[in-house]
């Protein structure tokens, strides 16, 4: 679990998965996706469970469909107010249903 | 070190080339049970077998050329028994498919000049037919297709592998088949001396009664010295390869196949670059917009790799294999489908080196039998 | 699109690319900087511009002294294109590049790359586990999201390690271990090279100070650790490390692994750079003469992205390879290049001093560049094996090149960023071969990934 170290920053509000979260503003989408407790980012189908490795764009395990664009690396993007972010795992599971 | 003339060669035959081609005759003759060197070059080589789309193609082969249609048709005919043989051997399961196949046609002149090809084709050899598709028919096969594609033609026999399965599993079979594998070695110069061949390689000398060259493009400077017609140039295609993506595309076509790792192999322009093995951005832009405009929805995948290879072209585009008259024993293959021809490559090719027999349809690819039309 | 040129591109905004476009655009050569974070500042001075956003805990004066150099680049007057995600580079220096989701290109007179480092990777099972991230990671976590993980387990070797558990202690978060992978015969390997390090006592008190403060607050730091395992069904649960030949636990949902880091390399080689092995740092470095200058014309490398420094040796390194670009544009003379090399050179012999030690102390256990057990992945994004990669090997597959076709280790997205070292360890292994003998994966573009509608849109009539 990760917690916040730095208090008074402004926040924004983001969905994952379909379900609304809180996070600060100036945050990479992989980061508020750990901050936000959602660790497993791949499908166990598609290869294994995986979530974010490195952070800084070389492992390539922090894809997610943000705002529609499919396979960004989340740890490259900032968050934005009513960002709409689809893990992979998430996606797996709807093509399935 | 010089072998004397009564001295027994340590092999039956040297296959110079590692490749889909060596690969597949080396594992023939090894499973025939000749004493089989396969010599090879290092990890950083002209490798046309890791310059292919995976495809196992019948449709549009051999225009002018009915024995090579006809030699086609038998190799997508044999692959089923021979993926299921490897598989069987080495444990390693290529995933051969016959899916059928397509070439998609982009505006009315497209469509008249592929169907003026397989009109030809069929007129020449009845039963490798393929069918014209106009776009309904294509809707049903593909619903997404976008507004530019007026047609393709189809043909049933066509399909796919996973052909660096395919290659590794003939490397694997042919070592089990107690075949010698060389790699990291340059063939540099070939002699007969008595009834063997001397090979030297890097710091290796080699003998065998029998040699085969197999070296894809570099059979180009080997050939002369076996009393052989060099008879090939390089062509370089090259490739996008895109992320794995869940949505398929059951049939493969000639500029887009999935594999069967999920990831799409786009492309596939060949041209004359010479020696050039570098990528060229104009030309991969052009098969994205052919790609864009072929699948719209295919917009928004992202690329991971491209590639070019040079792959094999002989001087009429039909295989060539060839027996020395100077130097008896010498031998020498060439084929642009290496995939493709794999099976028969490790059948009836490998028996036609062996000596065990003299199929007509081998013969017909020998330079002397070529015909001008 | 046609038009973008300028007379110095630096790819990469970390010290060793500010410096470059800081020198570079004084002497008046028009730089652009293009680099994919959102802020200037490369992984070691990342996030400092924002450090003033809420109340933050310290992270140590190393870090603080990146600012004068992000105000004076800040100040320059080099083109800094922040965002931007190179993913081909033509040996006649087109680079080409995406923004905001459409194709670039920038032609450039002259070259330099200064992409830095990254983690060297740490095969251990069970690593691909979620909530096994690296050092690095939870650094940039702590530096840029202010997030920090109580009770995370710190495994590895190397300095970075214990500066990361130090910013974590300063930041109040407990820590429920340090691992520490360092062989015990590394010490005495190293201790030849120690006196070289004592003429500079800063370097020193700054590492003893860090873990005196980490063993005062009573952080279990256990040592000689021979083996490591990730435990877990969905996700990390425990860390098993042996010493002493025996295996013990600690339960955790964060483990942090480090083995120091290695060059960014996938760039260099897309070019067709030549690289050779380096035996003391043990990875590929890219081959490069005393300004930087690489094998290909017009490029040069600068910092960590050459061969592994320190932040100071990048600036330097970045100044250097500036002054030559400037030269060869005509800038400046000769003469003042090289009255201007000068004391950079002699800063330059002073930083590579430590490297030698370091090097030699922190070099990573064979049982960690070379996984024992044949069920760890070495290719996480194709899920491909040690045991996988060895039986592939003893076909006789000549290098990482030919393996990768046989095996798809290096196929996926990250483009063997996180398996070619251990690719090579294991065919080197197998085969008996030397790592310089086995050669290194040709990676080409695009680099980075680029989706087939901008590649489609591109055109440079």
């Amino acid at each position: 679990m990760f917690i916040d170290l730095a208090a008074d920053r402004p926040t924004v509000t983001i969905h994952i998965d379909g379900l609304p979260h809180i996070v600060s503003a100036d945050l990479s989408v992989a980061a508020a996706l750990l901050s936000a407790g959602v660790f497993n980012l791949r499908d166990r189908s598609f290869g294994g469970a995986q979530g974010p490795f490195c952070m800084m764009g070389v492992c390539f395990e922090c894809l997610c469909t943000i705002d529609g664009q499919p396979n960004r690396q989340a740890c490259l993007e900032t968050v934005s107010q009513e960002m709409v972010i689809v893990t992979r795992s998430a996606a797996a599971a709807e093509d399935q249903s | 070190m010089s072998a004397s003339i009564s001295t027994q060669p340590a092999y039956d035959v040297a296959v110079i080339g590692g490749g889909l081609l060596g690969a597949a005759v080396a594992y023939g003759l090894a499973g025939l049970g000749l004493k089989t060197l396969m010599v090879d070059e290092g990890d950083i080589a002209h490798r046309a077998a890791r310059g292919n789309t995976s495809l196992v193609w019948v449709q549009g082969k051999g225009h002018g050329c009915p024995a090579y249609t006809a030699w086609t048709v038998r190799a997508a005919e044999a692959w089923p028994v021979f993926a299921a043989e490897l598989n069987e051997l080495t444990g390693v399961d290529a995933n051969y498919r016959r899916t059928g196949g397509l070439k998609f046609c982009l505006g009315d002149t497209e469509v008249e000049s592929r169907h003026r090809l397989i009109d030809g084709i069929e007129t020449e050899s009845p039963a490798a037919r393929s069918e014209m598709l106009d776009r309904q028919a294509l809707l049903d096969i593909y619903s997404e297709i976008g507004p530019q594609v007026t047609g393709a033609s189809y043909n049933p026999m066509d399909g796919q592998v996973n052909s660096l399965l395919l290659w590794r599993a003939m490397h694997q079979g042919f070592q089990q088949h107690n075949g010698q594998y060389l790699p990291r070695h340059s063939v540099g110069s070939i002699r007969q001396i008595g009834n063997a061949f001397e090979l030297v390689a890097g710091n290796e000398t080699v003998w065998a009664e029998k040699v085969l060259l197999a070296a894809g493009i570099a059979n180009a400077r080997l050939a002369a010295q076996v009393g052989l017609n060099g008879g090939v140039r390089p062509v370089r295609g090259q490739v996008l390869v895109s992320e794995k993506l869940q949505t398929r595309f059951p049939v493969p076509a000639t500029d887009l196949v999935q594999t069967d790792a999920g990831g799409l192999l786009i492309g596939n322009v060949e041209e004359d670059a010479g020696l050039d093995e570098s990528t060229n951005i104009r030309v991969l832009a052009g098969m994205a917009r052919r790609a864009v405009a072929t699948f719209p929805s295919l917009e928004s995948v992202q690329l991971v790799r491209s590639w070019a290879a040079l792959r094999v072209m002989t001087e009429d585009g039909n295989p060539l294999y060839q027996r020395s008259e100077s130097h008896p024993g010498a031998f020498a293959a060439s084929t642009h489908s290496g995939v493709t021809l794999a099976p028969l490559h490790a059948t009836v090719l490998a028996r036609w080196i062996a000596g065990l027999e003299m199929d007509p349809a081998v013969e017909a690819f020998r330079p002397e039998q070529r015909h001008v039309h | 699109m046609s038009g973008d040129s300028c007379q110095l591109a630096v790819i990469g905004a970390g010290p060793a690319g500010l410096a470059a476009a800081i020198e570079a655009s004084a002497v008046g050569l028009s730089v652009v900087v293009l680099d994919e974070q959102p802020l200037p500042g490369g992984q070691i001075y990342r996030s400092l511009e924002q450090q003033k956003n809420g109340k933050r805990p310290s992270l140590g004066l190393d870090y603080e002294q990146g600012r004068p150099l992000l105000r004076a680049f800040r100040d320059s007057s080099a083109d800094y294109r922040p965002l931007s995600q190179v993913w081909e580079v033509t040996p006649q220096r087109h680079i080409h590049y995406n923004c905001d989701g459409i194709s670039r290109c920038l032609r450039a007179e002259f070259l330099i790359i200064a992409g830095g480092a990254q983690e060297r990777p740490v095969p251990i099972p069970g690593w691909t586990l979620p909530g096994v991230m690296t050092a690095g990671a939870a650094q940039i976590l702590l530096k840029s999201a202010a997030l920090g993980a109580p009770q995370a387990v710190f495994a590895g070797s190397g300095p970075l390690l214990y500066l990361v558990a130090w910013q974590y202690l300063q930041a109040g978060l407990p820590i429920a271990a340090i691992l520490e992978t360092t062989p015990r015969a590394n010490y005495l390997r190293a201790a030849p090279y120690l006196p070289a390090v004592l003429t500079l006592p800063s370097y020193l008190t700054k590492g003893f100070s860090m873990m005196a403060a980490l063993r005062r607050a009573g952080v279990p730091w256990i040592k000689g650790v021979t083996g490591l395992r990730a435990e877990g069904d969905v996700q990390l649960e425990a860390i098993a490390y042996r010493v002493n030949g025996d295996w013990r636990r600690f339960e955790s949902d964060h483990l942090f692994l480090h083995q120091g880091i290695v060059p960014n390399t996938n760039l260099t080689v897309s070019i067709g750079c030549h690289h050779v092995w380096n035996e003391r740092q043990t990875c590929w470095h890219v081959q490069r003469d005393d300004w930087g200058v690489t094998s290909v014309e017009g490029v040069a490398v600068a910092g960590d992205g050459g061969g592994i420094g320190g932040a100071i040796a990048a600036q330097l390194q970045g100044r250097l390879a500036a002054l030559y670009a400037a030269h060869r544009q005509g800038s400046l003379g000769g003469a003042e290049r090289d009255q201007r090399a000068r004391p950079l050179r002699r800063l330059l012999t002073k930083e590579y001093r430590t490297r030698a030690f370091l090097d030699t102390l922190y070099r990573p256990a064979d049982w960690l560049r070379r996984p024992m057990e044949d069920e760890t992945v070495v290719c996480r994004c194709e899920g491909v094996t040690a045991g996988e990669v060895r039986a592939a090997a003893a076909l006789g597959c000549p290098g990482p090149n030919q393996l990768k076709a046989f095996t798809r280790a290096g196929m996926g997205p990250c483009q063997s960023r996180q398996c070619g070292l251990t690719v090579g360890e294991l065919i080197a292994e197998t085969s008996g071969m030397e790592m310089a003998e086995t050669g290194y994966l040709r990676t080409r573009p695009p680099i980075k990934p680029i989706s087939l509608g901008s590649l489609a849109t591109f055109d440079d009539s």
